[in-house]
């Protein structure tokens, strides 16, 4: 019984955090229909600024959680804005070279910045306690993080159902033209969004900065756990984003702990086990 | 108030729009006639600036519009109906409306309130998603969409394409009623509707004006037209 809680919280905060993650890069792709290969990067981005702030600046965890994903996030737009805006127009994988490029640098940059080295940086001090939950010892930081992917999920949620903005995106996402000729601002959205996938993805990487070690390669982890996570929940689709992530963090909780030897393997057996039966995803739309 | 001056147009190579010039005046409503493919759609775009022009230019109360964004060009005041309904599938009624709204101005024309008087059939289904909607009834959608928009001058593109008499008569009087307070262009192939509704007529062959016809010859010798219009 402990170990199945255990195991079920595992999956849970591993899940929660995933959906945060991946919830941006399919929110991206169902917009401007770019898929983000940075979208990784960001996360480590997001861990190490956080990292930064911590220890160098000597922040308080709470304010770097807020502040650094905006940081990341204004990065991401300036990006949008000077690069990836020049080359919608062209063939889609353009746009995906350019992610990749920019991937790349900000890989080498984080190299070049912090060091390869493995790093850590601890939980805020009222949430490195543990609780006992049906005999299981857990980390109190797991149930924030589980609490927190919950709320980001709410929030975006009724950002895109409940207001102005948000509707206006996904008018803009369902037909570009027609949204333009209604008098949104296209342009200016696609910016904000893509600097809000960089926003949920720093905020991925300052969530999971205190619960797992920091280090260059740990974006090109995420990258490939969030694509097979669209891929599965439907790419495009945000309540895709949460199965698929909440099927990613059970075969990690579940998996990894009675056959752990195939922790890395099991994301792929689920992703190929989707795409022979529902090629579109769980969720996904068929077209 | 809208002035074509020898606008060209292309998708990729073909060049579909090969100098078209037409003019609007205020208060009118003008109907752009011809058959399909001849690029009256395309015509509509590139005042939109869905299609930029790459050659000539569009002047909206003497202010060039060519090259400006569609939607800097709608909050000038155009407001545009396409030709295939496109309601926002899977918005409601009412986030349809929403999104369109001109906000910001201090004299709205054209309030929910009053688009739900004229419309009682948007206020009934507001909350369906817009694609359950009849396609008469998304023809409606689109039009009021375009309304909130405050437009002073309204493109509609064949509004009464694939509809059934009864619709094709209600937006009839719709462009009638309309026609009271904007301005409009529309395009259509079928004479009849245009003969009823507009005052005066152009008609478009391969991409070009081939035809003016002013008020009288528009309404008293409509043969030369139908002639136009079916070689
Ligand atoms: N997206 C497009 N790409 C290439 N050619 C197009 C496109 N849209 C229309 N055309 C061509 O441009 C010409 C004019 O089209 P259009 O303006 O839609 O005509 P109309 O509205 O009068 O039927 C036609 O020959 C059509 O085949
Ligand atoms: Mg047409």
């Amino acid at each position: 019984m402990s170990t199945f809680v255990a195991a079920l919280l595992n999956s849970l905060d591993i899940g929660m955090l995933l959906f945060v993650i991946a919830s941006g890069l399919t929110i991206v792709f169902g917009v401007l229909g770019v898929l983000n290969f940075a979208h990784g990067a960001l996360y480590m981005l997001g861990a190490y600024f956080a990292l930064t702030a911590v220890r160098w600046i000597e922040l308080p965890f709470w304010a770097a959680l807020v502040i650094v994903p905006f940081a990341v996030a204004i990065l991401a737009a300036a990006v949008e804005r000077l690069a990836l805006r020049r080359i919608y127009a062209r063939h889609p994988t353009q746009a995906l070279l350019l992610t990749f490029a920019f991937l790349l640098i900000l890989n080498d940059a984080v190299r070049m910045i912090w060091g390869p080295g493995y790093q850590i940086i601890d939980p805020p001090r009222a949430l490195t306690g543990t609780f006992v939950l049906a005999g299981a010892v857990y980390p109190l930081y797991s149930l924030f993080v589980i609490a927190s992917g919950a709320a980001v999920g709410l929030a975006v949620w009724l950002l895109f159902s409940r207001t102005l903005i948000g509707k206006r995106i996904r008018a803009a996402a369902l037909d570009r033209d027609m949204a333009l000729a209604v008098g949104i601002d296209v342009p200016r959205l696609y910016t904000l969004v893509f600097a809000f996938g960089a926003w949920l993805a720093a905020f991925g990487g300052a969530l999971a900065a205190p619960m797992r070690a920091l280090g260059p390669a740990m974006g090109d982890r995420i990258i490939i756990e969030s694509f097979i996570i669209v891929v599965i929940g439907g790419l495009g689709s945000f309540p895709g984003a949460l199965l698929g992530a909440l099927i990613l963090g059970a075969l990690h909780g579940f998996g990894g702990r009675w056959f752990p030897q195939f922790d890395i393997v099991w994301p792929y057996v689920g992703m190929a086990l989707v795409l022979l039966l529902r090629p579109h995803g769980l969720l996904g739309r068929s077209a | 108030m809208l002035r074509l001056e020898d606008v060209h147009a292309y998708y990729g190579e073909s060049h579909v729009l090969q100098g078209v010039s037409l003019e609007v005046r205020e208060g009118e409503v003008v109907c752009l006639l011809g058959r399909n493919g001849a690029g009256k759609t395309t015509t509509l775009r590139a005042i939109m600036g869905l299609t930029p022009p790459a050659r000539g230019r569009v002047v909206f109360r003497d202010r060039i519009i060519s090259g400006l964004p569609p939607n800097r060009v709608n909050a000038l005041g155009i407001g545009f109906v396409p030709e295939d309904r496109r309601v926002f599938r899977g918005l409601s009624v009412a986030e349809n409306l929403q999104v369109a709204e001109a906000r910001g101005r201090r004299q709205r024309r054209w309030p929910l309130e009053r688009i739900y008087d004229l419309f009682p059939m948007l206020a009934e289904r507001r909350d369906q998603p817009g694609d359950r909607l009849s396609g008469g009834q998304q023809q409606m959608l689109t039009i009021a969409r375009a309304l909130v928009g405050e437009p002073d001058l309204l493109l509609l593109d064949e509004p009464n394409e694939g509809l059934a008499p009864v619709v094709v008569q209600q937006i009839g009087r719709l462009v009638d009623e309309l026609a009271a307070t904007t301005t409009i262009l529309l395009t259509e192939q079928n004479i009849r509707f245009a003969l009823r509704h507009a005052k005066r007529g152009y008609v478009i062959q391969k991409g070009r004006i081939v035809h003016d016809a002013p008020t009288d010859e528009f309404r008293t010798r409509p043969e030369r037209l139908e002639r136009l219009l079916s070689v």
